[in-house]
């Protein structure tokens, strides 16, 4: 049985990019990974976006893509799983493609974010979770993650400083990423005296907003001579997006369960894992992803992450160019950011940041607060 | 879009201001917000009812970089409370300064303003939860 | 006015928002040098007049157990409501679990629109209309700044259940009376954010010639003179005044002693003589006659005698207003300004 495999891939780089519109970011890196797959049309397009309807008033993503692209009778459709848009729409495209219903398909997400104004973007962020809770209450999504973060030290009986390594190991990371949003180092006094946004968290336990675009071509391997990265295994799960009428509130159940299915189909354990790219929108939920995904024990992972066990050098690595926080977040962009990043790594490709022998890759995108999880495991052969 | 919430707002108001809640008749679950189905049993019979307007803080964060239609209102909190009956809520507490609050604080539900569409617009009013005054 | 079947205080409730202001601090910001009370309380940026309306009548509806399906009226009195249109009873009704069956209507008489509503009350109640109502006075009135009247524009409101005697009451509405001339001390235009008043005219003119006359004409109807009366409680704009009426009228100090709030809590407007009527239920007992002489720019006042009954023992509110008081915190001006929306954003 046939795999499927990435044919080529483009990025925009992650930031504010004035010039430009949410069309001609998806135009420049689908342009990319179509060159790059050495490939002028496709049988299908998917796009994972979360909030140009809101924000830019355009939808209909997939099809404005095809256009751009003078792709004419292609299908295309987007995908809405918020943050999670891009890593579902590639879990989309692998489906089609394993089933045989495509051959070759285009596969990528793109958001626009910084021409609105912060506080519209927050809110347009909180459609993530429930309407009626969010006006309410005043939440944003940062604000959950406090209240999150906060029963997480209480629980195991942390310190403030351990929630927010996972920031420093990001920011280290993304030194030599040149797609990086931010490529500056920070320190950990530097997090805990940013300005507050949702207490305890500050603006550097919070990803930024961006813009970005990411785009793979996939296919399947029949006609594929030599290695290449292959979707290994893929796992999708949601849970309650009322949080408080989860069972434990701190547990990212969805994360736990869609790991474990993509693990089922690669045939792998977590332990296999050599580079994992994870969902750290908020320092708290990386620190939660860690444990939920099995990488480190319930109550340890803040710990471990201070000891440095998950830096580049360290056993193991994650968000090898800088992950959510200083790589960036652009929205329904970011699973696919993973994907490549991931892919770089596998094919040598990674330079100053390449995790020797690299062998299998994990990313890890949630939906809002785990209410969606998508996992994908990636090999190469 | 914004429009309509207006009425989506009506729908709900007895949510937002009595807490009303649903609890399964068959396995006793309750629920808040409403749902249409019990996540235990699976039953469609559930019948409305009020929660307990006491409770325990059990979490909390402060809100300093808000939505749009909250952003007059900063710094406010949030907090996550175990009300008398076990059921746990998501509200915004009141009359309190930031250090006094503390983890294991009893409050109570009050009304109040949550927000409103503009100066002549409608005003959106719901529960939040202040020190317990007795 | 006496009611034609007997009614009475079925349950009653008082609010006063935390916040407070030192009239000295106000004092600081214009350059003052005196001031007329020491301190007055103000909304939360999340409090209107609806939120306290609802807090003094949820505190009367459960301090007395009086069954909602009873309740036939909700009626508020007040000069700060959120909408011109669209009646504070309405989110009430929601807000309190009130029938549907209900009648509701904000009414305004400047700061005796609650003792107005409460007068409609009774003789709804009293003509067998409806079983029980509910009459609110209740205020977040403006003050403009570095005006007078901004050293006591306060906010608050208080509650009162009218039900007939057979129902069982912790005061019986012995009588009522009403005194009302077009005399312009106080007002305000429609969509003015600020009222305005007339300095020293609003004195003699108005608030001392409308209560006097209210309650004279009111004693010489019944037969009443100051010493059958236990409490009293005047319409408390600031201190000297309502000390002076008393006074003037032969009422001695501890008569008015537990319903004068205004030095501490400023002048509630539409809340004024009510809440000082509900710090007064907090201690009466049994066999107090009370009167209440409530004062409205415009100008009127209303005056009421109360008999205290056996059940005040069982249905004082809780919490009691000194609670509320006890619990107050004072800020600056800054924030008093932020909160009372005096900034231009």
């Amino acid at each position: 049985m046939s795999d499927v495999v990435i044919l080529g891939y483009g990025y925009t780089r992650v930031g504010e990019h004035w010039n430009k519109d949410i069309i001609d970011l998806a135009y420049e890196a689908a342009k990319k990974a179509l060159s790059m797959a050495n490939v002028d049309s496709v049988d299908a397009i998917y796009v994972g976006n979360m909030l140009s309807e809101y924000l830019e008033l355009q939808g209909h993503l997939g099809a404005y893509i095809a256009s751009e692209l003078g792709l004419d009778d292609t299908p295309a459709v987007r995908v809405d799983a918020a943050d999670a848009s891009g890593a579902y729409a590639i879990v989309e495209a692998i489906k089609a493609v394993k089933t045989g219903e495509y051959k070759t398909v285009l596969v990528g997400g793109v958001e626009k974010l910084t021409d609105s104004l912060p506080a519209k973007v927050f809110e347009g962020m909180t459609y993530s979770e429930d309407r009626f809770t969010m006006n309410m209450t005043g939440l944003t999504n940062a604000g959950i993650c406090g209240i999150l973060a906060r029963l997480y030290m209480n629980k195991y009986k942390v310190d403030r400083r351990s929630i927010s390594y996972i920031s420093v190991l990001d920011h280290e990371n993304s030194v030599n990423a040149e797609h990086a949003h931010f490529r500056n180092k920070i320190s950990i006094e530097a997090v805990l005296s940013s300005p507050m946004i949702a207490d305890p968290l500050t603006l550097l336990d919070t990803s930024p907003i961006c813009d970005g675009a990411a785009f793979i071509v996939v296919t399947s391997s029949d006609d594929i001579k030599e290695g290449c990265v292959k979707f290994l295994g893929y796992g999708v799960s949601t849970q309650n997006i009322i949080i408080t009428q989860r069972d434990d509130i701190l547990y990212l159940k969805a994360t736990y369960n869609a790991v474990k299915k993509a693990l089922k189909m690669a045939n792998l354990n977590i332990e296999n894992i050599d580079v994992a790219e994870i969902h750290d929108s908020y320092s708290i939920l990386g620190v939660l992803a860690l444990e939920a995904l099995g990488i480190d024990e319930s109550g340890t992972a803040a710990i471990k992450l201070s000891e440095g066990v998950h830096n580049l050098k360290g056993e193991k690595p994650i968000n090898t160019f800088g992950g959510l926080k200083a790589r960036g977040h652009p929205l329904g962009a970011t699973g696919v950011y993973q994907v490549i990043e991931v892919a770089m790594q596998l094919t040598g490709r990674a330079g100053l940041n390449q995790v020797e022998n690299a062998k299998y890759g994990l990313i890890h995108s949630m939906g809002g607060i785990d209410t969606t999880s998508v996992v994908i495991i990636l090999g190469f052969g | 879009m914004i429009l309509m919430e207006r009425i989506s707002n009506w729908r709900r108001k007895l949510e937002r201001y009595r807490l009303l809640a649903v609890k399964c008749r068959r396995c006793k679950a309750i629920y808040y917000p409403i749902r249409s189905k019990c996540l235990k049993c699976g039953s469609e019979d559930l019948e409305y009812i009020e929660l307990p307007k006491r409770g325990i803080l059990e979490s909390y964060t402060v809100i300093y970089t808000a939505p749009s239609r909250f952003t007059r209102y900063t710094p406010y909190i949030v907090g996550l409370i175990k009300l008398d009956n076990g059921v746990k809520i998501l509200a915004q507490l009141t009359d309190v300064n930031i250090d006094e609050i503390h983890i294991g604080m009893h409050v109570e539900a009050t009304l109040r303003r949550l927000y409103d569409y503009g100066d002549e617009d409608q005003i959106v009013y719901g529960v939040k939860f202040r020190p317990v005054i007795e | 006015m006496k009611p034609f079947n007997k009614v009475g205080i079925y349950g009653y409730g008082a609010y006063i928002p935390r916040y407070r202001i030192e009239n000295r601090e106000i004092a600081r910001v214009w350059g003052r040098q005196t001031y007329p009370i020491k301190s007055k309380s103000f909304p939360s940026i999340d409090e209107d007049c609806i939120t306290i309306a609802y807090e003094a009548a949820r505190i009367a509806i459960e301090s007395s157990n009086a069954p909602r399906e009873y309740i036939g009226a909700v009626y508020v009195g007040t000069e700060s409501k959120p909408y011109a249109v669209k009646p504070c009873g309405t989110i009430l009704v929601d807000a309190l679990g009130l029938p549907n069956d209900i009648l509701s209507a904000d009414y305004e008489f400047a700061c005796k629109a609650g003792t107005e509503a409460m007068q409609a009350v009774i003789g709804l109640v009293s003509s067998g209309m409806i079983r029980m109502g509910i009459a609110i006075g209740s205020d977040t009135s403006q003050g403009r700044p570095s005006d007078e009247l901004e050293y006591t524009a306060a906010a608050g409101g208080a509650a009162f259940i009218i039900s007939r005697v057979e129902d069982g009451v912790i005061a019986e509405v012995e009588a009522s009376h009403s005194y009302v001339s077009d005399t312009p001390d106080f007002w305000r235009r429609d969509c003015a954010k600020y009222p305005m008043h007339l300095y020293r005219f609003t004195g003699e003119p108005a608030y001392f010639k409308h209560i006097i006359n209210s309650v004279s004409r009111f004693f010489e109807e019944y037969g009443y003179s100051p010493s059958d009366f236990k409490y009293a409680i005047f319409h408390q704009p600031n201190e000297k005044f309502p000390r002076r009426i008393a006074r003037r009228l032969g009422f001695p100090d501890e008569a008015i002693k537990p319903g004068l709030l205004c030095p501490i809590i400023g002048n509630t407007y539409s809340g004024s003589s009510l809440i000082g009527l509900a710090a007064t239920f907090d201690i009466a007992e049994p066999g107090d006659r009370i009167l209440l002489a409530s004062f409205g720019s415009g100008a009127g006042s209303d005056v009421f005698s109360f008999l205290v009954t056996d059940l005040i023992r069982e249905r004082r509110a809780k919490p009691p207003l000194r609670k509320f008081i006890e619990r107050m915190v004072s800020y600056d001006y800054a924030i008093y300004a932020r909160y009372r929306d005096k900034i231009l954003m």
